[in-house]
């Protein structure tokens, strides 16, 4: 299958779930700061896309999150991927993030034998409609605002919560285009994307998203109402992960 | 002797002193004295109560609780608490910051009892409340007019103070920062000086001008070296100026002044320093007369019901360019989060090359963290202690993009955050209070 079979599958698909969630779910109540989790790059997401969520207004989240070389945004092949960021509840619906990213063994002037590059950058999202029983979740975002945008995505993303048991499992399943409007060094989303998450009783969820370029699974926990721990296999091989702790103020 | 009488004639021994707290304590009769000496005995300083038909105002200065909003919270309860129970009438708080009052704080004693003993909400307790920057609720000006007790003025803190920064991407390295640890004391004067004593010792620093291996700095240097002064002007218009040794190796004069506007909501703020350079170096001490100066114009506005305040700031920098910044930030609490962005359009400054050269701008973080002591111990001649807080600035660029000096004893100090608009919407935290203190007085 060629990579633009995959993308429409990819769509088609995310669409079809989304449609059956739009039918057959329910909005959840607000949940907790920690129970958004980000994705690798720190926004809330799945494991490389966004999903159609924020933080609420006042909280907190610094983590790290590390890609490996084989399947790294920035000098694949030659360099991991380690983002630290600082995300926060901006205002009500309104989602911030700043980025500092680290490629150990990337060398920004050939001429010495230093290595080691940072890109720094930042995020915003808006959640223009909240869900409810019939509407998904819409929210729209933009990675790496200025600069090089290296870490480029500009996106719409809508995002609908199944509950089979409100306390024990909740499903969502997300959606979402990211188109190449703007200039930028690198586009980390280009296309169709979305995925979907089973959450288990708050303490652990499964997830699988397609990134607009591979598929992707990740296998979260959730401690201490604080703190996520993610395991992720980019491409299904690459093994990825994170750790992040947030706070509500 | 049986062992019962033993004890009745050991406890007659007892009798004596506890006649004499009674009649010691007989002799604070009023209201307005047994507020007075329930706030000084718990720690508060410059402590002055007027007392009319209807509304009891106590000043106080607080120096003992990291947060402000739980030191008015303590205040009030103990006020109450001294205040016979059945009283009506209204009580108002005037807190002040080195004898500079603030900010008026006025609800019906009745209110406050039920809003800090948890039978009231925030929303009804704010239909009571009553905050006035310039008057108190008779009308008259904000300062007291009468002796204080417990006055806070020639008393020392001594603290450490962790001094932090870091820059990223710049040149080669990735990553480069410094950590100092500061020495500090300060001491109050007289009403609204502050002197700040301070040290810097190294215990890392990527940025010396001759590197980490062989650095040109000496160990221990001179850190913030200032006098400061602040007070109300005529006119409602707050001020402040600072002379000494800035951070960023400066020396000079800054000041500030301002005035809040439009349901006080919105101030209207300027400033301006005259400084010249100051290194310590191994060998050394580089200096520049006082050759560069800053001016600038500012509008804060800030929300009722939501804690977000919007800056917009326009001025002529020390590098001689005209730059305009904005900031949006937050402060939620005791933390802040603020993103700004600033841009000389018509600089022709040296930017480094790895950064776009046309795009003469610079963005940046601030942050504001309280550090873990919430409660410190009642202030002395001299006191050890802790900084309430670690401020922290993030900017995208080392470029000199709408540099000044920063003053640190500037109108937000000064204030301590008691913005009305920040008094209304942290209301609830007046009941951080209950962690302190009990309904009766009693400390927890």
């Amino acid at each position: 299958m060629n990579a633009r079979s995959w993308r429409l599958g990819a769509v088609f698909g995310m669409s079809f779930v989304l449609n059956a969630a739009v039918v057959f779910g329910a909005p959840p109540d607000t949940l907790a700061a920690w129970q958004e989790p980000p994705s690798l790059i720190g926004m809330t997401g799945l494991i490389t896309t966004p999903t159609a969520d924020v933080i609420p207004s006042g909280a907190l989240r610094l983590g790290v999150g590390f890609l490996p070389k084989d399947w790294a945004y920035h000098g694949r092949g030659i360099t991991d991927n380690y983002h630290y960021y600082l995300t926060f509840g901006f205002v009500s619906r309104v989602e911030v993030s700043i980025r500092a990213s680290y490629f150990p063994d990337d060398q920004l002037d050939t001429s010495t034998p230093e290595k080691g590059t940072v890109d720094r950058g930042g995020n915003i999202r808006l959640l223009v409609l909240t869900e409810d029983r019939l509407r998904p979740a819409v929210a729209f975002g933009m990675d790496d605002i200025r600069g090089t945008r290296r870490f480029h995505s500009l996106y719409a993303v809508g995002s609908k919560t199944v509950i089979i048991k409100p306390e024990l499992i909740r499903i969502r399943v997300t959606g979402g285009y990211a188109p190449d409007w703007i200039e930028a060094k690198d586009h980390n989303l280009f296309g169709g994307f979305g995925g979907a998450e089973v959450t288990v009783g708050n303490l652990a969820s499964w997830a699988i998203d397609y990134d607009t370029e591979k598929w992707n699974t990740c296998f979260r926990l959730f401690a201490v109402r604080r703190v996520t721990a993610y395991l992720a296999l980019l491409n299904f091989e690459g093994s990825a992960g994170g750790v992040s702790w947030t706070h509500q103020f | 002797m049986r062992l019962a009488d033993l004890r009745v004639r050991r406890s007659a021994w007892l009798v004596l002193p506890g006649l004499l707290l009674l009649l010691g304590s007989a002799r604070a009769q009023t209201p307005g004295e047994r507020v007075a000496l329930r706030l000084v005995e718990h720690g508060f300083e410059n402590v002055a109560v007027a007392v009319d038909s209807t509304v009891t105002t106590v000043w106080f200065e607080n120096r003992i609780y990291r947060y402000d909003m739980t030191a008015i919270g303590v205040a009030a309860t103990l006020s109450l608490a001294a205040i016979d129970t059945a009283a009506a009438g209204v009580l108002e708080l005037v807190p002040e910051n080195r004898g500079v009052a603030l900010i008026a704080i006025s609800a019906p004693m009745a209110a406050w009892r039920d809003f800090l003993g948890g039978r009231m909400d925030a929303k009804t307790f704010r239909s009571d409340l009553r905050i006035d920057l310039h008057r108190r609720r008779s009308g008259a000006p904000l300062a007291a007019n009468r002796d204080r007790e417990n006055r806070a003025y020639g008393r020392t803190d001594v603290a450490l103070r962790p001094l932090f920064g870091f820059q990223l991407g710049a040149g080669r390295d990735p990553f480069l920062y410094t950590l100092q640890i500061a020495p500090e004391a300060t001491v109050s004067p007289f009403a609204g000086a502050l002197i700040t004593l301070q040290a810097a010792i190294r215990i890392h620093d990527d940025l010396d001008p001759c590197g980490t291996e062989d650095p040109c700095r000496p160990v221990v240097i001179p850190g913030r070296n200032t006098i400061s002064w602040g007070g109300w002007l005529p006119a409602g218009v707050l001020t402040t100026v600072s002379a000494g040794l800035f951070p960023g190796d400066r020396y000079g004069v800054a000041t500030e002044l301002g005035r809040l506007v439009w349901k006080d909501q919105l101030e209207v703020w300027m400033g301006g320093d005259v400084s010249g350079k100051l290194l310590f170096l191994e060998d050394s001490i580089e200096y520049s007369s006082l050759d560069r100066w800053a001016a600038f114009v500012a509008v804060t506005h800030r929300f009722r019901g939501l804690d977000l305040e919007t800056t917009f700031t326009v001025g002529r920098f020390e590098e001689e360019e005209w730059a305009l910044k904005l900031e949006v930030a937050r402060r939620i609490h005791e933390f802040e989060i603020g993103f700004f962005v600033a841009t000389t359009p018509n600089s022709d400054l040296q930017f480094t090359p790895y950064e776009d050269e046309e795009d003469k701008s610079a963005a940046g973080v601030n942050l504001r963290f309280a550090l873990p002591v919430a409660h410190y111990m009642k202030p002395r001649v001299v006191r050890p202690t802790t900084v309430p807080e670690f401020p922290f600035t993030y900017k995208s660029t080392v470029d000199p993009v709408a540099v000044q000096i920063t003053p640190y004893d500037n109108l937000d100090r000064l204030r301590k955050r008691l913005y009305p608009t920040f008094v209304w919407n942290e209301v609830e935290d007046l009941r951080i209070a209950n962690r302190y203190v009990t309904a009766s007085g009693g400390e927890r």
